[in-house]
């Protein structure tokens, strides 16, 4: 995951106009909850790829190309073959379960962001978080922007002036370095600023404001069924299985 | 790859779900104390830390399969309690684009947490007695062995060599019922097979590569940010 990554998925999310994304955050949140809880319940393999399947078709329905979104949610592969390597019972079944579990989880939470804006699911989480958290939650979220463009401009400077060469590690880390250093004190001048215009703004120590949690009942009960399908499965599989 | 975040689904439910009260209740701790301070004007420096941190998590440090994550900078910027806002902050925001798990959030915030305080209680300790520079490098480094060593024992208290049976009766919801063989379609747990050692020897092996890059980069940005903006970083002008 990178910033560049956060701002494929804000587009995603910001731009589409399907029945997904017109759907109110907090079903999509329930709806994620539930694969999340279905993909860690089950036991039973041929299961997961019904719940992988069903999250990319929810992904297809919302026009957010699948393929890109399963790439950005296959990174717990670096863990989950660490983990199966110290794990391995010399069954095909732990890997199959334990890959099964991480990248159904992982893609229906993508799921999520990358159909609805940022701050209508801040917003629901702002809900449940410390006050100054959800505040925190939100600025951050901006502020990666901020810096995604700053950073490139300083690799990019950093590049033309040779500074990063495979051959020369050592040389390449300590202009990294400079470069993070330059970038570091850039983020808290502009830091300081931000707060200046928040003042000018009237910031009152209240940044996120209420988002509707709910859209229409045509919108919202479509996610809210397949996650509970998706959920019964799970537990039905478990236990008579 | 200097941090691995955990993923869903890999560690009983006992342990995620006490990782995540644990974090809450430091979470709030931190709130708490945050709000006492100058926490609005504190906010922005706050924000920007921890986009500093995913945004350095997507520049490749060479060899490319390593990034630095830069808990330890926050540390010594922020503190102790609005660096554990920042870090839970990171973990939150991480594992809604699916890099560590939802469920797990408040696992990967105590082992964050930890390289975080770590950094930040080494780094007042070494600084009486080094540079700003090499103190941030020497604290980054020996702090990523702290969260690595946390990382072990979160993954340790899931394996079978430690006598926590009691725990996964009480919380197994109906597990252990599948006989597993060749042709089973139910899988074992995956925990009941690890080898914390084989884990270990793993996390070491790889990560050891990542501590120093992420010791030689923190030192090298806190030397950097100790001559231009000395009071970032709690040092004294000049040095």
């Amino acid at each position: 995951m990178s910033g560049l990554d956060l701002a494929i998925v804000d587009y995603w999310a910001t731009s589409g106009r399907s029945i997904i994304h017109r759907a109110g955050p907090a079903c999509k949140v329930i709806m994620a909850g539930c694969f999340v809880a279905a993909a860690i319940v089950t036991e039973y393999l041929p299961l997961l790829p019904v719940l992988y399947l069903a999250v990319v078709g929810v992904l297809a329905a919302a026009r957010v190309p699948p393929l890109k979104v399963m790439a950005l949610a296959a990174y717990p592969l670096v863990f989950v073959a660490l983990f199966v390597v110290s794990a391995w019972n010399g069954t095909w079944q732990m890997p199959a379960l334990v890959f099964g579990r991480a990248l159904t989880a992982s893609l229906a939470l993508v799921a999520v962001l990358a159909t609805t804006p940022y701050h209508r699911v801040f917003g629901l989480l702002s809900r449940v978080l410390p006050r100054i958290v959800g505040e925190a939650l939100f600025l951050t979220y901006r502020s990666v922007f901020i810096l995604v463009d700053m950073a490139g401009g300083l690799v990019t400077a950093t590049r033309v002036r040779s500074g990063l060469r495979l051959r020369h590690p050592v040389t390449n880390l300590r202009n990294l370095s400079l470069a993070l250093g330059k970038l570091l004190i850039h983020a808290m001048d502009r830091s300081e600023r931000q707060y200046d215009i928040m003042v000018v703004r009237g910031y009152s120590g209240n940044i996120a404001g209420p988002a509707r949690a709910w859209n229409s009942a045509a919108t919202d009960a479509g996610p809210i069924i397949l996650g509970a399908a998706a959920l019964a499965a799970a537990i039905i599989t478990r236990w008579t299985g | 790859m200097t941090h691995l975040h955990l993923p869903d689904g890999v560690l009983p439910f006992w342990l995620w779900a006490g990782g995540f009260a644990f974090a809450a209740a430091l979470i709030a701790l931190g709130a708490r104390v945050a709000s006492g301070t100058d926490f609005r004007r504190r906010l922005p420096v706050l924000s920007m830390t921890a986009a500093l941190m995913i945004v350095a998590m997507s520049i490749p440090v060479i060899p490319a399969i390593y990034h630095v994550q830069l808990a330890g900078l926050a540390g010594i910027i922020l503190g102790p309690s609005l660096g554990l806002i920042a870090v839970f902050i990171v973990n939150l925001l991480l594992a809604l684009v699916g890099h560590g798990g939802i469920t797990v959030v408040g696992l990967n915030t105590l082992i964050l947490s930890s390289e975080m305080f770590a950094t930040w209680a080494l780094y007042k300790l070494f600084k009486r007695a080094l540079a700003p520079g090499a103190a941030a490098g020497a604290a980054a480094f020996l702090a990523m062995a702290v969260g690595a060593g946390v990382m072990l024992t979160v993954i340790a208290l899931a394996s079978p060599q430690v006598g926590l049976a009691h725990l996964r009766e009480v919380t197994s919801f109906g597990e252990h019922r599948h006989q597993v063989h060749a042709g089973s379609l139910y899988a074992a747990l995956p925990y009941e097979s690890l080898s914390v050692r084989r884990f270990a020897i793993l996390v070491v092996g790889l990560g050891s590569i990542g501590w120093v890059l992420e010791g030689v980069v923190t030192g090298l940005m806190v030397r950097f940010a100790a001559r231009v903006k000395p009071d970032l970083v709690g040092a004294e002008a000049g040095t």
